[in-house]
């Protein structure tokens, strides 16, 4: 009896072991390159391992491998996945932990001051959340999006400027600086917490793959045209490179304040990247062919073929964007500006003080990254579309996480926006200037409210729901890191 | 409103029928809206116009174009956040005029933008006072009575049977209720029992809250528009002043003529700059200022700006004010908002190098406040700085020293600058243009200056203020009632049994459902065996 029962137990164990043998190597490899690279750079750079930036170097190493394993577990639904990815998590958290401590400490200021330092926190706050949510809901699923999400937001403030050193203008010291953040980060987290309930209960509601990917395409389009838009202006104060001309503009990083240019002018100094351009303009058209596809509905096969080839296309682009910009020194960026723009700038003092770095484009490198992983998100979707539905809990506890955090979103993006407006009073004198960063809180809150509503009072819950908290997380987005880069105003130092 | 009338003239069983209504989750409210639509053919003009102004879905249009409106606004640069210059740099001529034509260029105090709020908050009176008398009656004639169908059709619901009489049954159902939901309330009719108990009824009302605090806030930013201002004042070291500088909004983005306007507004008391100091990050090592520091943010600690307030000749107070401390006076708040050099250096320090006439050097250095004269002892000369101040290109302090003699010769005008800068123009200065030297034997440089400062203050009036947040309080408070509180209910009829006494409980919350049919399957395992116990039902839709 006992041998007939361990039999296929041990048979199905195997199998397990089989199951996962591949994404734990393959994720352990990730870490271990990604080690060779960060370790010998952290001890060259002699900053020592208690730094903030070694502690999150090391963070980013366990998160990447943590994420990897979680996304993982959408194709291969095994526990063991799970409890190593938690192990990676757990270290990458403490990691992560410490080197907000440290540059808290070096800063002597909460981390929460400027752009690098809450999407350090804000990363921070989302996977301490994600926590407290598995242990309410028991919904392992969702820390396959939170954390990739936490880790992409980890990865993405390593390309901001950081300056623990930094002293705090006259403006930012007040107290209400972090009464203000810390709410605005907290529901900015339940936020991402809605979306990615939203999602999943979108997969597992069965709405049809042609719409997940007809939205990955939108929202490649969109990205990229928006890149194009408001991120690629040439020296000639044009738009729209990428869509025209096939070109793409980087500009430049500026240190210290060696070089007087106006901050308007910085943005139009810009150089060609050689074959960036041809790579996102190849991504778009293929974006664009897909969005097209989609929409006259072609056959499926045809769809997910172009959805790779524009996968492919996105990763080209982005490697373009990092072999170029490691690749091309200050002066031959110089010597691409046309000679009669060049002119009227001291070239000398711009060699000196400009250097070439994808940092001086965060926002068009974020978009690209965004676009990639949600392109990359939706094939693993599609390739595994009916073991990843089979598994998900059921679409009412989904939809109940999704009112649940909105109603925990809600009040704190009031708080959020009462507390700067008190700030805003005591340092400016008025507490609602309508600068952009503000009408953007505004409009995020309208759409929670309409949001809420429909839900209240028309009994919207469901798919509609699940739609209007994708629509809500993405005006968060915009607001929280678009409008810094692209319509500064009293919010531009964060 | 009409059949609630009806239903209150008929006694009886109108108040039970009452009860059924409230009891039962509110009808759907598109239907009910469909209703009404098909009403107000029949009405006049006036009670469709206010029917449509109290529907949800046009609040929802309303929202949804507010939405839209705003993003134009945070995506096309507004008048108020962007100067003329760059507007103009960002736009061709003819597109600029078209946006501003359009009203595009500053959208947010549009008044077609400002019709559309006042029409959002009309929307929400309208649709409050509408619903308002239906959240009221759950609080003014709570339905303590139910038949035992409706109890049984409640989203919770539960039989069981106690061996006991009624009476007796009574006080073991009370006891329970009254643990997990506040004291019941006992109704009887027809030797049946009815005992209901209720718990955060107020919670029905937070949903008028929250547009009512909205409300509040909006008056307050009218009361701010109708009777306050901004303005600025800008004010040099020692300077007072009694008028402020209103903001000029109306100015043009597009014509040359797009001066801005002055208009002044008298304030009433005397507003007096006594002095200014300006605080670095890492102190400065020498007073010789530049005009870039003083004016970086990263640079500078904080700039400080004491000033007093005079009414009738006699000063009431002294303020520092400072980024982040603004001065507060009757209404009136002084903030920082600007700082720059003066118009001449407060604070003067001159290197004086003597040669004797057998050769000997010595080296002296006198500090001079404003333009006080002082007396080089050694050459025996009365020295007076008549102007002094910064050079505006070159960002260089410098005096002009009149020196006098004691002979009876007119006095020399001499420029003095810091030692390197005076060598640099010896050295450019040629025969045909010389520059004007000292007497013989003694030179004279400027090693240390502290300009006077200007300040520019912005100035609010606004007496809506304290309106706005007490509305954002409100705001808060509604918030947390209406997300974090639930109006639970629970009916509890006690019908006299062959073999005791059947209890038939029934209960439902307005929110949180699922945390309610877990408190109420606590309540009936609690009370003791159970006949039939109906699992919650599966929708776990919120209300």
């Amino acid at each position: 009896m006992s041998r007939v029962q361990t039999e296929p137990m041990s048979e199905k164990e195997a199998t397990a072991q089989k199951k996962i043998l591949w994404p734990i190597l393959f994720s352990f490899l990730g870490m271990l390159l990604l080690g060779m690279f960060v370790i010998p750079s952290i001890l060259k750079s002699g900053a020592g391992l208690m730094s903030p930036g070694a502690l999150l170097s090391l963070a980013i190493i366990f998160y990447v491998g943590g994420s990897a394993l979680l996304i993982s577990y959408l194709l291969r639904r095994v526990e063991r996945l799970v409890q190593v990815a938690k192990g990676l998590v757990l270290v990458a958290f403490v990691f992560h932990t410490g080197a907000i401590a440290a540059h808290w400490m070096v800063a002597r200021h909460p981390p929460i001051s400027n752009i690098f330092e809450m999407l350090i926190s804000f990363a921070w706050a989302l996977i301490a959340l994600d926590y407290i949510f598995q242990r309410i809901y028991k919904l392992k699923i969702l820390s396959s999006f939170s954390v990739p999400i936490a880790t992409l937001a980890v990865l993405l403030s390593t390309i901001l400027p950081t300056d623990p050193e930094r002293v705090l203008p006259p403006a930012l010291q007040s107290v209400w600086l972090y009464i203000h953040v810390t709410f605005a980060i907290f529901s900015y987290v339940a936020c991402a917490i809605a979306f990615v309930a939203s999602i999943l209960y979108l997969i597992k509601d069965r709405v049809k793959l042609e719409t997940f990917g007809m939205i990955t395409q939108a929202l490649t389009v969109s990205t990229l045209l928006g890149i194009d838009w408001l991120g690629n202006a040439d020296t000639a104060h044009r738009h729209f490179n990428i869509l025209l001309r096939g070109e793409f503009f980087l500009n430049f990083l500026y240190k210290g304040r060696d070089i007087a240019i106006p901050e308007m002018e910085k943005t139009f100094l810009a150089a060609a990247l050689p074959w960036v351009g041809t790579a996102m303009r190849i991504s778009l058209l293929v974006a664009t062919l897909g969005l097209i596809l989609y929409l006259v509905k072609a056959s499926s096969k045809i769809l997910i073929r172009v959805t790779q080839l524009g996968f492919l296309a996105q990763l080209a682009a982005v490697a373009a964007i990092l072999i170029a910009t490691l690749n091309t020194s200050t002066q031959e960026m110089i010597d691409r500006i046309p000679g009669q723009i060049l002119s009227q700038y001291d070239a000398t003092a711009l060699a000196k003080a400009a250097t070439v770095s994808i940092k001086s484009n965060p926002f068009t490198l974020a978009g690209l990254l965004v676009a990639l992983v949600t392109t990359l998100l939706f094939l693993i979707l599609n390739s595994r579309h009916e073991a990843i539905v089979a598994s998900l809990p059921e679409p009412r506890l989904l939809d109940e996480v999704n009112y649940k955090v909105v109603t925990i979103a809600f009040p704190l993006l009031t708080l959020m926006i009462a507390t700067g407006a008190f700030w805003a009073n005591r340092t400016w004198g008025s507490y609602w200037n309508w600068d952009p960063k503000e009408v953007g809180a505004l409009i995020t809150w309208l759409v929670y409210a309409a949001y809420l509503h429909m839900r209240i009072v028309r009994g919207w819950a469901g798919r509609r729901a699940a739609y209007f908290a994708i629509i809500g997380f993405v005006l968060v987005l915009f607001t929280f890191i678009g409008i810094s880069y692209l319509l500064p105003g009293l919010h531009a130092y964060a | 409103m009409k059949s609630n009338e009806t239903h209150r003239k008929s006694n009886g069983t109108a108040e039970i029928e009452e009860a059924v209504i409230q009891a039962l989750p509110l009808p759907n409210s598109s239907a009910e809206e469909e209703k009404k639509k098909a009403g107000s053919r029949k009405d006049d003009f006036l009670d469709a116009t206010i029917r449509f102004l109290s529907t949800i879905r046009l609040g929802i249009y309303l929202l949804i174009i507010l939405v839209l409106i705003s993003f134009v606004g945070t995506i096309v640069p507004q008048k108020p956040n962007t100067s003329p210059e760059n507007l103009q740099r960002m736009f061709a001529p003819a597109n600029l005029v078209l946006l501003d034509r359009l009203g595009l260029l500053d959208i947010f105090h549009a008044w077609w933008f400002k019709s559309l709020l006042t029409l959002l908050g009309i929307n929400i009176v309208f649709a409050s006072i509408d619903r308002f008398s239906n959240a009221w009656r759950y609080i003014k004639r709570p339905a303590k009575w139910l038949t035992e169908a409706v109890i049984r059709a409640q989203h919770q619901h539960a039989e069981i049977q106690i061996h006991a009489p009624l009476e007796k049954a009574e006080t073991v159902v009370k006891e329970h209720m009254r643990k997990y939901f506040g004291h019941p309330e006992v109704t009887e009719k027809d030797g049946r029992k009815v005992l209901f108990s209720q718990r955060q009824v107020y919670s029905r009302l937070a949903a008028y809250g929250i547009h009512l605090s909205l409300l509040v806030i909006f008056a307050g930013g009218l009361i701010g528009l109708e009777f306050g201002y901004r303005a600025r004042v800008s004010l040099n070291e020692g300077e007072s002043t009694t008028k402020v500088i209103l903001f000029d909004t109306t100015r043009s983005v597009v014509e040359a003529a797009g001066e801005p306007k002055f208009i002044e507004r008298e304030m009433p008391f005397t507003l007096l700059f006594d002095k200014a100091e300006v605080v670095f990050n890492n102190p400065k090592e020498s007073s010789l200022l530049h005009r870039d520091d003083i004016q970086n943010p990263g640079v500078v600690k904080n700039w400080y700006c004491t000033l007093s307030i005079w009414e009738n000749g006699v000063k009431q107070s002294t303020h520092v004010v400072a980024v982040n401390q603004p001065l507060s006076h009757r209404g009136f708040r002084f903030f920082q908002s600007g700082f720059d050099f003066g118009e001449g250096l407060k604070e003067l320090s001159f290197l004086v190098r003597f040669k004797d006439a057998a050769g000997h050097p010595s080296e002296s250095v006198y500090k001079v406040r404003g333009r006080d004269p002082f007396v080089i002892k050694e050459a025996n000369l009365v020295a007076t700085p008549v102007r002094s101040g910064i050079m505006p290109q070159a960002d260089l302090p410098f005096a002009i020293l009149s020196l006098q003699g004691k002979d009876a010769k007119p006095p020399l005008q001499l420029p003095v600058f810091d030692e390197a800068t005076t060598q640099k123009m010896r050295q450019a200065a040629s025969e045909s243009s010389p520059l004007l030297r000292p007497p013989e034997g003694i030179e004279i440089f400027l090693v240390d200056a502290i300009p006077e400062f200007s300040t520019t203050l912005q100035v609010s009036r606004d007496p809506g203020v304290t309106t706005v947040w007490a509305g954002c309080l409100l705001l808060m408070l509604g918030l947390t009632l209406a997300f974090y509180f639930s109006h639970q209910r629970l009916w509890a009829m006690l019908i006299p049994a062959p073999t005791g006494t059947t209890v038939v409980l029934g209960g439902d919350s307005s929110k949180n459902r699922s945390a309610f049919a877990k408190k109420f399957q606590h309540l009936v395992v609690s009370m003791g065996p159970q006949e039939e116990s109906t699992a919650p039902s599966q929708d776990f839709k919120e209300n």
